[in-house]
């Protein structure tokens, strides 16, 4: 039994080259995840991706551990909104 | 969605990477895990694939990531495809008792890492052999209807390969399936076959024709003094073993000429990739489709009279979720009876692994 949906904020720390915001979105596309917001603002050689998304715990987490295999990817911090 | 290939750098592991992005089965936005096993050698040969994989298919290929401990495996579909195959040196034929042995610490570590750290919803679809001890053992784990042995369908492609070219024509001109446990004692359902094109005298006569009187009573005899004949025919040369193979039946042909084609060094990882990738495929398609193959029963299919329990290749509807009807129609007396035998057969090799189910 899953646990109720939440919202979440997912920081990423991702290269800044084409295709790196596919390749994140992507993940999400692909589990029919929407988002709510989606920033990406470029920082010394690298770029932040920040997405803030509605979905249950569990499946918040299918999709960190999917993001942090992805090469583009150096760091994630995931954060619910409100807790 | 994403696809995970445990055992990614062996045989059979690399003709499966090469096939699902050859068919697109991977699409470029979605990730392939190519999983090898730190301090090994596929550990350092697993980052070379991924280049190599790359280089050729670079135009169409997915994300492709490496994995190197099962803890790491993070994917919709999981193939696993890790552990001992048998051996093709003269002289060194393993049994399925022995892999058995061999096999059961990899899938106990990949079912327990899945357990805890996978999403809950991955489908596993089980090359390695013995594939109904991985079956078992990984369905205890994750739950039965996630968990899908992929030997009774390459056994399915094989024995509608065989009908095919006895009758002449494509292997899609012919349905029908193979149940039971993979390899030897694999149980043809010639009762299943179906040739399109045909009406129902004239397939009737066909069958006929191709299977003459016997049943399969005898089939377990019949495979063992066919492999008999080949070691006697090897020793005169490869060639004129295959040669030998186009004497016999079609269902005898399915055992042996993979059987042959192992032994001849070639191995047969071309035809077990092309069936796994037609797994994956299936689950990734969306679509409820039938194949054939091992599954942990609780009763859905009557064997020998009785609602079976156990491992046991059936015809199955697939989906993205897994397995999810049994779809074995009553079957022949002969069928019935060799099925039953065979599936008591799996029961004693789960339990003498010591994985209960």
């Amino acid at each position: 039994m899953s646990s109720p949906d939440a919202r979440w904020v997912a920081s990423i720390d991702a290269v800044d080259r084409t295709g790196s915001l596919t390749a994140v979105t992507s993940v999400f596309a692909n589990r029919g995840v929407s988002f709510e917001s989606l920033t990406a603002v470029p920082t010394d050689g690298h770029g932040l991706i920040t997405i803030e998304f509605t979905a249950s715990e569990r499946l918040a987490r299918v999709l960190c551990r999917t993001l942090e295999r992805l090469a583009v990817v150096a760091a994630l911090r995931l954060e619910r909104v409100g807790g | 969605m994403d696809v995970a290939v445990l055992g990614a750098t062996g045989d059979v592991g690399r003709a499966v990477c090469a096939m699902l992005i050859e068919r697109r089965v991977v699409p470029s936005t979605s990730r392939l895990q190519l999983v090898g096993r730190d301090g090994g050698e596929s550990g350092r040969a697993v980052h070379g694939l991924r280049t190599d994989l790359i280089d050729a298919h670079d135009e169409h290929a997915p994300l492709i990531d490496v994995g190197l401990a099962p803890e790491d495996v993070v994917a919709d579909v999981v193939v696993v495809a890790a552990g001992r195959t048998a051996s093709t040196k003269p002289g060194e034929l393993i049994t399925r008792e022995e892999l058995a042995a061999e096999n059961r610490a990899v899938f106990e570590a990949y079912a327990a890492a899945l357990a805890e750290h996978g999403s809950g919803h991955e489908v596993v679809i089980v090359v390695t052999n013995p594939v109904e001890l991985g079956v078992s053992i990984l369905a205890r784990e994750l739950g039965r209807h996630r968990v899908i042995g992929m030997g009774a369908w390459l056994d399915t492609l094989r024995f509608r390969r065989e009908l095919a070219q006895s009758l002449g024509i494509r292997r899609q001109r012919v349905g029908g399936y193979v149940v039971g446990q993979h390899g030897d004692a694999m149980v043809p359902l010639w009762s299943t076959v179906r040739i399109r094109g045909l009406d129902d005298d004239e397939q009737a006569r066909a069958l006929t024709a191709l299977r003459g009187p016997r049943s399969l009573d005898d089939f377990a005899s019949e495979v063992a003094a066919a492999k008999a004949r080949l070691e006697e025919r090897e020793r005169e040369g490869i060639a004129s073993a295959f040669a030998e193979i186009e004497s016999w039946p079609p269902d005898i042909r399915a055992v042996v000429r993979p059987y042959l084609t192992h032994q001849s060094g070639a191995k047969t990882a071309n035809g077990t990739a092309a069936a796994t990738a037609d797994l994956v495929d299936t689950v990734l398609d969306g679509r409820d489709i039938v194949v054939a193959g091992q599954v942990a029963l609780e009763g859905e299919a009557l064997v020998g009279g009785a609602p079976f329990h156990g491992v046991l290749g059936v015809p199955l509807v697939v989906t993205p979720d897994g397995w999810e009807r049994v779809l074995l129609d009553p079957l022949a007396p002969d069928e019935d009876r060799r099925l039953a035998e065979v599936g008591a057969g799996i029961g004693r090799l789960v339990a003498a692994a010591g994985a209960v189910r």
